[in-house]
């Protein structure tokens, strides 16, 4: 099997990195596709030790539970992610096919059901709908499933994605195994692994294959758009990530990085529009609010951009470069005593940019040694800081036209 | 503020995608056409960069000056470090044995998994059911 070869790697990076529960879950999902279930279980146990609530590594630790024969111990695991997170979509969906797995069908097929409820458009897990349905019996509505994902998948018109949904039922066989809902990211370590050889189109082409896999999977989706980011192919990873939209209309991500590259084809608006939908689906992600900030302030809605700083304040008091950008708006208001205050108390005060800002605050307060000594500080980090440098020469101008710089 | 810094950053995330770097692990800012990575820059999947790329730091900062409206570009990382002499040298695999895990990636995972709360139903329990 192809994948084995990401072993040696992910060994390594376990050493090196011992303390990455990521890193120990993706090592256990390997470990597992290959057989070594025990190695499997230790990883899982490992990322769990280091991070308790990590419920990708509960999730597969259950499914080698499972294989070691000790289908009980994995279900207590799966249960106690289910209670604390009962209508969360993963569980669900990982408990479903836990259940089947186990042959406890009816009770996997009812937990399937839930999760399509919340995501009633996912190509992927319409196929499993129907492969779950055939496995009960139910060939009709194993069908309309099948067919209904396929037509999900036309209706999207993505060459990428063209004919991935097979038309028979027989077609779904290997689903019917039931497996580990994370094996999927065997995909991304192969394709992180092709990178690191320096074979991109490799590392493309694993994904794409994937997307055409498990259609509108977002950890498939979302890299797959990175890698064709990666090899300069801009449209295409738009047009993956439009789908991925049309089927889960609730995937943040997807909105975040579409907002990113509808911002570099000028598509100002509609990246606002997704920004403003991220921001409503991860209201407590400070990065989300700042970029919706930021670009607020640039389409000229500076109001709201203040708001949004505040917001970003609110959650994380030093979030990146809010500080700077709300004493920029200060200082546009004529407030320049409380940019001079956010900038002082922010971590970022010691940065050149922010020196360079707090310089021109007390420029307009009148306090031109303090603006000096700022922008000392400024060139003392960079001296080849030519902002800085101006301000401090336009300084020793005069007064007057030190103002007017400012 | 300049009228393309939100345009900057989108550019640079391209730009590190095209090395294959972990976006989640570095924050990316723009301001005047300064552009600062502040976090970690990290291989995706975990890799060291610097096994990749040992000029790593030296190349972005090329390429990210050649950008449109870049004025000047501060690298703000924990892994890498400027040595006595001025060249950055990654403090990777040290760096690690203190560091914790990527906490921010596990929450995400679960708010992606909450996601349905809104749809809470009465009875979420998952019962045994009869074996077909």
């Amino acid at each position: 099997m192809k994948y084995e070869a990401c072993l040696p790697q992910l060994e390594r990076l376990t050493s090196i990195r011992p303390t990455y529960a990521d890193i120990w879950h993706e090592y256990c999902v390997l470990l597992s596709l290959v057989g070594q279930n025990e190695a499997a279980l230790a990883a899982a146990n490992h990322a769990l030790q280091l991070n308790p609530q990590y419920g990708d590594a509960s999730v597969s630790r259950a499914f080698v539970l499972a294989q070691l024969g000790r289908q009980a111990a994995g279900f207590r695991g799966l249960r106690s992610l289910h209670t604390r997170n009962p209508d969360g979509f993963h569980t669900l969906f990982a408990l479903g096919i836990y259940c089947l797995r186990n042959g406890w069908k009816d009770v996997g097929l009812e937990q399937l059901l839930r999760a399509e409820s919340f995501c009633p458009k996912l190509p992927y897990l319409l196929l499993h709908l129907a492969a779950a349905f055939d496995e009960v019996g139910e060939s009709a509505r194993a069908q309309e499933r099948l067919a209904e994902a396929g037509a999900i998948v036309e209706a999207l018109d993505n060459p990428l994605l063209r004919g991935c949904v097979p038309d028979n039922l027989g077609a779904l066989s290997d689903l019917h195994s039931w497996r580990d809902p994370y094996e999927c990211k065997v995909h991304v370590l192969y394709a992180n692994m092709k990178s690191c050889e320096g074979d991109l189109p490799a590392a493309e082409e694993e994904l794409l294959q994937a997307c055409r896999r498990l259609p509108g999977h977002v950890l498939i989706f979302s890299h797959a758009a990175r890698a064709l980011v990666a090899r300069g192919k801009r449209a295409e990873a738009m047009m993956l990530l439009t789908a991925l939209l049309r089927m889960d209309p609730g995937c943040p991500e997807a909105h975040m990085e579409l907002s990113f590259l509808l911002v570099e084809a000028g598509e100002w608006e509609v990246a606002l529009r997704m920004l403003r939908k991220a921001v409503m689906l991860r209201p407590l992600y400070p990065d989300y609010h700042f970029h919706l900030g930021q670009l607020l302030w640039e389409r000229g809605r500076k109001e709201e951009a203040v708001e949004v700083f505040h917001r970003v304040m609110t959650i994380h008091p030093s979030y990146g470069h809010t500080p700077i950008y709300l004493a920029n708006a200060y200082l546009e208001r004529n407030a320049a005593a409380d940019a001079v205050e956010v900038l002082e108390s922010s971590p970022c005060r010691d940065w050149p940019e922010a020196l360079i800002l707090a310089a021109q605050a007390h420029i307009r307060l009148g306090d031109v040694s303090e603006a000096r000594a700022s922008l000392d500080r400024a060139l003392a980090l960079d001296s080849d800081n030519s902002e800085a440098r101006q301000l401090l020469a336009s300084i020793e101008k005069g007064p007057q036209e030190t103002v007017a710089e400012a | 503020m300049s009228a393309f810094d939100f345009r900057i950053n989108s550019q640079v995330r391209s730009l590190l995608a095209r090395h294959w770097l972990d976006l989640n692990k570095v924050q990316i800012g723009t301001f005047h056409g300064t552009v600062r990575l502040t976090g970690k820059l990290t291989r995706l999947g975990g890799e060291l960069a610097s096994r990749h790329e040992p000029r790593l730091i030296e190349i972005l900062d090329i390429e990210l000056r050649g950008l449109n409206g870049v004025e000047r570009v501060y690298f703000d990382v924990v892994n890498w470090k400027k040595n006595n002499s001025g060249e950055w040298v990654c403090t990777d695999a040290g760096e690690d044995l203190r560091l914790a895990t990527t906490p921010l990636n596990d929450i995400k995972t679960f708010e992606t998994m909450s996601r349905g709360a809104a749809k809470a139903r009465m009875s979420n329990e998952p019962k045994l059911g009869p074996v077909r």
